[in-house]
């Protein structure tokens, strides 16, 4: 036990003056993290054991096991089994089966995961989130803690998701088409809508419509179908009624007038106890349903049987 | 009967002790997640709640000081908190515990990331020594410390593993001087394993258009079997005694679409069929060139092609074609040693060339399918 002390005192003294030693030379090339794994997986291609360091754009694949990745930024990355990421100082790519990020609370935020030409952002430094490519064209994004913003490959921000809840993604969804769900309100001149799914709120127009179209929907909640979303508007072609959202009241039944943008959306959708087939939302080329239970809520998601955006 | 007595006896002996070290087991496991020398618990535990991973390591290694898996994962732990002393207290002694190569790979990776010279060259070489898998990884880390190869490879201590591995490192990254220099001390082991290896570094040469050291070596390979020597203006297995490697400066075959061809020493013969393309190439060689007159000689049959048989020789540098020859006329096969025929060309800058035989059909012609044979082809400068 004296031996296992001395030992262990002399290993501390000697590593002591080891990392304090003035001898080091600046690494050519910074290393950006380390990955650790409880198995073997692949870095740059070549089979590691246990743990590794991590250098700008390195390829990781994991086999059976997980690996656990922190950056030097402050990001923390669970890689799943069976996935592959090349991860750079700033963003993650996600190539293949999932990944879980969390960052160190203090640590400014900024991290990026890119999947399928969406790009995903926690707002808050201390959110966690889940992202898992599914299928040859679906994400499926869940946040975990705090909320995510999701933005198309244009850099258009196509989904706000809130803590504890989660979207299924497809990107290239017939570009340039739109297609949302929620109450019309208005806010001066101007009339408003949240769509329930992705939570973006984007002012309606459109030359198709008149003041009375849109004055005659207002407080309903409605489907609008249309074009042109750079952000912040969408071209309307067509408002029709919604059906009512399960295990709420239907449209029309208590109409609001106005809501706050941004309230509501894709919590009210989510936390119903199903949510009807229509609940397909189309933004800036991107089609997105709310996940309830780890599946996508309409199954007309995915594949090239999906619902058409307009009818 | 005193027999039957024995054997009821022995058996319930039998059973009495199978039962004993039954009991046993299952007291050991019962007790094993609290006995010294397990630390598998703890491990769980500090891999299923992070915050508490490293008082669940620190138990861990206390209750088996040996186990370098913990050791490390300790080690790590301590790093993600920024406790790099204990970090690198632990990685020691997860090396003095184990003398593999996993514990020497962690205070490899760990020491550069401290940038920590004298440890880290200390750590790698000894990973070095115990590197069974690829070494890409090891040796991208010494690359980025010692960015002379030569020098990082002196620094991990010489061996033709890791000359291999640095090798294929070298070349993943178009660093052709030094994979030259590395190539060239393997050469010298004249191991076959590295033959292969070998000669894919001389065709990346090619590949990268770096013709003298392509040259050189594919000369280094001279103490591999079937590898002739290639000077410049001259062209190698030219009576194709030998099977034509495909590589370096030796011929490359390629089998007509829908055709096939055919080798046996002194002979390469093609057939194209009545549904090969309207143009293809069907031997290739590289070959370095100075500026100047070269004659090709070469001997060739024919059966079945017609009298223009779209057959000709092409020279070309940088992918253009610098010359070609005229067609090739009809040699039927029954004409003894066949048609010895010549083409003289010209180029005017120093480099690496490619000679090829081709089909190409004439237009105005149809297709026919037949034979083409090849006995030899020299290069000479005239």
């Amino acid at each position: 036990m004296r031996i296992d002390f001395l030992r262990s005192a002399l290993a501390a003294g000697l590593a002591l003056q080891l990392t304090a030693s003035q001898g080091f030379a600046a690494a050519t090339v910074p290393p950006i993290g380390t990955v650790v794994t409880a198995g073997a997986f692949r870095l740059n291609r070549a089979t590691v054991r246990s743990n590794g360091t991590l250098f700008e754009g390195a390829m990781v694949e994991t086999g059976a096991a997980p690996a656990r990745m922190d950056l030097i930024s402050g990001a923390r990355l669970e890689v799943e089994s069976e996935s592959t990421v090349r991860v750079f100082g700033g963003r993650l790519v996600l190539e293949r089966g999932a990944t879980q990020l969390a960052r160190a609370a203090g640590f400014a935020t900024g991290f990026l995961v890119e999947a399928r030409g969406l790009t995903i952002q926690p707002d808050a430094s201390a959110a966690t989130t889940r992202i898992v490519l599914i299928g040859e064209r679906r994400i499926e994004v869940s946040a975990l803690a705090g909320s995510i913003q999701v933005f198309n490959s244009g850099g258009l921000l196509v989904a706000k998701i809130a803590s504890g809840k989660a979207l299924a993604l497809e990107p290239h969804w017939m570009p340039g088409r739109a297609r949302m769900t929620g109450r019309l309100v208005t806010q001066g001149s101007h009339y408003l809508l949240t769509d329930e799914t992705t939570n973006i709120t984007v002012e309606v127009s459109g030359s198709a419509l008149t003041k009375s179209d849109l004055s005659r929907s207002l407080g309903q909640r409605v489907e609008v179908t249309g074009s042109g979303y750079r952000g912040t508007a969408v071209e309307v072609a067509q408002v029709t009624p919604a059906p009512p959202a399960a295990g709420t009241a239907p449209a029309g039944g208590a109409p609001t007038g106005t809501a706050p943008a941004g309230a509501g959306g894709a919590g009210g959708a989510a936390s119903g106890a199903a949510i009807s087939a229509t609940m397909i939302a189309v933004i800036g080329g991107v089609a997105a349903a709310a996940v309830v239970g780890g599946l996508a809520a309409s199954g007309s998601l995915g594949g090239s049987t999906a619902a058409p955006v307009s009818r | 009967m005193l027999y039957s007595r024995l054997f009821s006896g022995i058996s319930f002996l039998v059973f009495a002790l199978a039962l004993g070290a039954t009991l046993r087991l299952a007291v050991a496991e019962r007790t094993w997640p609290i006995t010294t020398g397990n630390t598998r618990y703890f491990k769980d535990l500090a891999q299923r709640q992070p915050p508490l991973a490293r008082s669940a390591l620190r138990a861990a290694v206390q209750l088996n000081p040996r186990d370098s898996a913990a050791w490390m994962e300790l080690g790590l732990a301590a790093e993600r908190d920024g406790d790099k002393e204990q970090a690198a207290a632990c990685l020691l002694e997860a090396e003095k515990v184990d003398r593999q190569y996993q514990p020497a790979w962690t205070s490899t990776n760990f020491f550069f990331r401290r940038a920590n010279d004298l440890q880290f060259w200390r750590a790698a070489k000894r990973a070095a020594a115990m590197s069974y898998d690829d070494p890409a990884p090891l040796i991208e880390l010494a690359d980025h410390r010692e960015p002379n190869a030569i020098a990082a490879l002196e620094r991990l201590g010489n061996s033709a593993h890791l000359e291999r591995g640095y090798l294929r490192y070298l070349m993943g990254q178009s660093r052709w001087q030094e994979a030259e220099e590395v190539a060239a001390r393997l050469s010298l082991l004249g191991d076959a394993v590295d033959r292969e290896l070998l000669l894919n570094f001389t065709d990346h040469l090619i590949e990268a258009n770096q013709g003298g050291a392509a040259l050189t070596m594919w000369n280094r390979l001279q103490q591999f079997p079937s590898a002739d020597r290639a000077t410049r203006g001259i062209l190698v297995n030219r009576n194709f005694e030998r099977q034509p490697s495909g590589h370096g400066f030796d011929w490359r075959v390629t089998q007509p679409p829908r055709g096939s061809v055919h080798w046996e020493p002194s002979k390469l013969e093609f057939w194209l069929a009545g549904s090969t393309p309207d143009a293809c190439t069907l031997l290739e060689q590289w070959v370095m060139l100075d500026p100047g007159r070269y004659r090709l000689r070469f001997g060739y049959r024919t059966e079945g092609l017609a009298e223009e048989t779209g057959l000709r020789w092409t020279v070309r540098h940088g992918g253009r074609e610098e010359a070609s020859s005229p067609l090739l006329v009809r040699a039927p096969r029954r004409v003894p040693n066949g048609n010895v025929a010549e083409w003289n060309f010209r180029v005017t800058k120093a480099g690496l060339y490619e000679l090829a035989w081709i089909y190409r059909r004439v237009p105005g012609t149809t297709h026919q399918e037949g034979h083409a044979e090849l006995a030899f082809a020299g290069l000479e400068a005239p």
